[in-house]
């Protein structure tokens, strides 16, 4: 086996797995606080890119754009929650489901008529383009910043959820909502602000991956499957399992596909359905 | 002769509606009613599994397509006849049910939705992938619909082909809910559980229902493949699980004709519409928010209720002429 | 003879221990009162014989058969039948259609279902939706339910709860009735049903067993005065 090809294909499978988290992260956070899987969060990754191509040609600035296309995308998702989905805390899970389905079929339709039925897609900008040559291998600045990013993000959401005084009320809602209600904390503000947070580390995903891989519609529904994926393995609710879960399928679909393009795709779902049987709760699961 | 149930009553009365399209000679409208009926019980064994045991799932398609591919596989492959493909197609449902159910409905509902989200996209992933066999995205094509032992190559012929299934399929499924097998898995869905304590168990409930629905799925399956001629992976994807869902919630999951008045929304919306209106699936999703925040009961509850508003204001005759009947 | 023998029964929540040791055995068609303050354990006592939970320790013998890894639905159909201090029903399904679920399991027929719904005069709402109807009618649906399940130990969860003085009454008279064919283990707060209507009083605090005996012993139990009347 070729060390130099199965260095390429690792540090691919780990910026892949970056991009998963970014949308599993927002996924698992959701699931935690409100209970709610939201299904159109697929589409909000999607839409961050989309916004990302809007400010980036009004603005011409990488960074700009990626940070107003991130807070964009998050005050869409907050916006969803207050007009929508507060709507059906009391209602079963099943008809949260719907409805959180409902809009991404919304959402992804709004797409394509803001934007069209063909895919946009940006070129990284230049003081972020070349490669870094280490033993025989090249390594693109871009895909390194990703990965960074990632472990950035990773490292603040643990933070902020641990150490801050935001993070402690979301962890008082995530283990006993009724309890936190008697401590006075106001779940919606908690509900309303993890969906912004979790909505826009999506849009950060997607503003990122427009620059490497065309946005389009049809995206979101593939994407979806592999944030599932992500938070079912790992088991709802594990921020720290989350990260390193989703490195994991990164890096293990990217194997796959150099070493056995022929069932790349199986093996990812074989390994979800294997997991999920033998450990219902996920890898690292509490529920 | 009287018929004391409204269901069946309906469902006649479609059947006989349904039996004057081939009388027009218009393909189109031929063409689209086949589509309808295929749907629509595509659609009644999805609400089987969601209406009636509470069972929401997004693999549903797996079925179809496995149906479809089976019987599309069979009569290229083995024997040329449309009807003994269509029963090979419904049999090769029953492994799947049993290995998938098994594995899938010991979990609770939440984690079985997404579960079968993932076994759906594995088989979408075997049908693409296992090229050889399944012809991989390009497909299969040339199903016959002239075979050895029947003939429906006109589209009278195939037409009445389809309804005679769909007539006694929806007759016969309506009668399983009737059952005392119907009676648990509509106890199931009430209030799962409580049924232990009832001396039942809900995973052997569950999975029978499983199987009755997957059976269900792959007959429309085989019957699509049949008269599409033509079978492609993307009848495994999921979001055409996410199809049956939404005509079911259309026309209204608690009501057993339901779904099949979503699936005759549905198709009115898809063809009809889609060629005036872009963004048809658009209107879909904001009908979809709508039922779920304001009309739980689908279309089927807003007829229901009309119904009964128009009853009370219309006195005292029309209470005793429709006093009979059981809704 | 003894229809049911529980032997050293434990069970925690993480680090809350709430039925803890517990040792008894029921005697046939006698009835027994199961009392205690809020969190003595009674409720999850009755949810470990009828196998809802698993015990951490100890074993569950029921008419010589070791039931304690058996599930909840073989449990109702070898006889252990419970009605849930919360009515659980099937809210969707009408009067007759609850009984009949149970029916379907322990083989009672059709015409013994009517009896049930005459003798708890439930026959008017037969086909009415469970959900529709008024409390106390669907706390006899309940009960309705248990003994459509014929059955052999039948253990009930605050049966009173919630009803009115004349309900109240009818209930002892109806248990009283019952305790003639079927073993009765009933949960219960109210003294005056407990009073009307024990044989045997078993009573229990902080998940053990203090007290186990005569109604007039118990009442005159230091023990139990203490914590009912003093810090209780």
């Amino acid at each position: 086996m070729d060390l130099n090809a199965f260095l390429v294909q690792f540090i691919i499978g780990l910026y892949k797995g970056s991009f998963y988290w970014l949308l599993a992260v927002g996924l698992t956070l959701i699931f935690g606080v409100t209970r709610i899987i939201n299904f159109a969060h697929a589409a909000f990754f999607v839409t961050g890119g989309y916004l990302m191509y809007t400010f980036y040609s009004y603005t011409g600035s990488f960074i700009l754009s990626l940070v107003l296309s991130s807070i964009a995308t998050g005050l869409l998702g907050a916006l969803s929650e207050v007009i929508l989905i507060r709507r059906v805390y009391r209602l079963e899970p099943i008809y949260q489901l719907l409805l959180t389905f409902g809009i991404a079929l919304v959402v992804n339709e709004l797409q394509k008529i803001l934007w069209g039925k063909f895919p946009k897609y940006l070129s990284i900008p230049d003081y972020l383009k070349g490669y870094i040559s280490t033993g025989g291998v090249n390594i693109s600045y871009y895909s390194l910043t990703i990965i960074i990013l990632g472990f950035l993000v990773f490292l603040s959401v643990y933070a902020i959820i641990n150490m801050s005084l935001w993070g402690l009320r979301v962890r008082a809602v995530w283990r006993d909502r009724t309890m936190a209600q008697i401590l006075r904390i106001n779940p919606h503000a908690v509900y309303t602000s993890t969906f912004f947070l979790g909505t826009a580390l999506a849009g950060l995903g997607g503003s990122l991956m427009i620059a490497l891989h065309p946005v389009g519609p049809g995206l979101g529904d593939h994407l979806i499957i592999y944030a599932f994926i992500v938070v079912v393995i790992t088991g709802l609710g594990n921020i720290v399992g989350a990260y390193i879960t989703s490195l994991l399928i990164g890096v293990v679909s990217s194997l796959a596909t150099w070493l056995l393009p022929e069932v790349d795709v199986l093996i990812v779902y074989s390994i979800a359905a294997l997991v999920l049987l033998v450990r219902p709760e996920g890898l690292f699961g509490e529920r | 002769m009287v018929i004391r149930d409204i269901n069946l009553a309906l469902i006649i009365a479609l059947t006989a509606l349904l039996l004057l399209v081939p009388l027009t000679g218009d393909r189109f409208y031929i063409y689209i009613t086949s589509l309808f009926m295929i749907y629509s019980l595509f659609a009644l064994s999805y609400n089987l599994l969601f209406g009636y045991a509470g069972l929401l799932s997004f693999g549903h398609a797996m079925f179809f397509a496995v149906g479809a591919y089976t019987t599309a596989l069979f009569t290229l492959k083995v024997l040329r006849d449309p009807l003994a493909g269509l029963v090979v197609g419904v049999l090769s449902s029953i492994p799947v049910a049993l290995v998938v159910g098994f594995l899938t409905l010991r979990h609770t509902r939440v984690y079985f939705a997404i579960l079968t989200l993932a076994f759906g996209m594995l088989v979408y992933a075997l049908l693409v992938k296992w090229r050889s066999v399944t012809g991989g995205t390009d497909g299969l094509i040339g199903i016959p619909k002239r075979g050895v032992v029947i003939d429906i190559s006109s589209p009278t012929a195939y037409y009445l082909f389809i309804l005679t299934f769909f007539t006694i399929t929806t007759i016969g499924l309506y009668l399983f809910i009737k059952s005392r097998w119907g009676l648990l898995v509509r106890a199931l869905g009430a209030n799962e559980d409580r049924l232990p304590f009832t001396g039942r168990s809900p995973l052997f409930i569950r999975l029978y229902t499983f199987l009755v629905s997957g059976l269900t799925a792959s007959l429309s399956g085989s019957l699509y493949a049949i008269f599409m001629g033509v079978v492609t992976p993307d009848i495994a994807y999921w979001t055409f699980s996410a199809e049956p869902l939404v005509m079911t919630l259309l026309g209204g999951a608690s009501y057993y004709l339901g779904p099949v008045l979503g699936a005759f929304t549905f198709i009115i919306l898809t063809t009809i519409l889609a060629r005036y209106a872009e963004y048809w699936l658009l209107l879909l999703g904001l009908a979809v928010i709508a039922i779920v925040i304001g009309f739980r009961g689908g279309l089927g509850g807003m007829l229901v209720s009309t119904f009964y508003t128009v009853r009370e204001r219309s006195g005292v005759w029309i209470r005793w002429r429709y006093s009979r009947l059981k809704i | 003879m003894e229809i049911l023998k529980v032997e050293n029964l434990s069970k925690s929540f993480d680090e809350f221990k709430a039925v803890d040791g517990v040792s008894f055995s029921l005697r046939e068609l006698e009835i027994t009162a199961l009392i205690g303050p809020n969190g003595a354990g009674k409720t999850t006592l009755v949810n470990l014989i009828t196998k809802k939970l698993k015990p951490d320790t100890g074993r569950i013998i029921f008419r010589g058969v070791d039931i304690t890894k058996l599930s909840p639905h073989s449990v109702t159909r070898l006889g252990i039948v419970r009605t849930f201090q919360v009515v659980s029903l099937f809210p969707t399904l009408t009067v007759y259609e609850n009984l009949k679920v149970a029916a379907l399991a322990s083989g009672t027929s059709t015409k013994e279902i009517e009896g049930i719904m005459s003798d708890l005069r439930l026959e008017k709402f037969k086909d009415t939706r469970v959900a529709q109807l008024p409390f106390g009618l669907q706390k006899l649906v309940e009960l309705g339910i248990a003994l459509a399940l014929k059955p052999k130990l039948l253990i009930l969860d605050e049966p009173a709860a919630g009803l009115t003085y004349e309900d109240r009454k009818s209930l002892i008279r109806m248990l009283k009735d019952m305790g003639r064919r079927i073993t009765l283990m009933v949960i219960e707060h109210d003294m005056e049903v407990v009073f009307g209507l024990a044989d045997r009083i078993i009573v229990m605090n902080k998940g053990k067993i203090i007290a186990d005996g005569k109604p007039e012993e118990i009442s005159s139990n230091k023990l139990v005065r203490e914590i009912y009347l003093g810090e209780g």
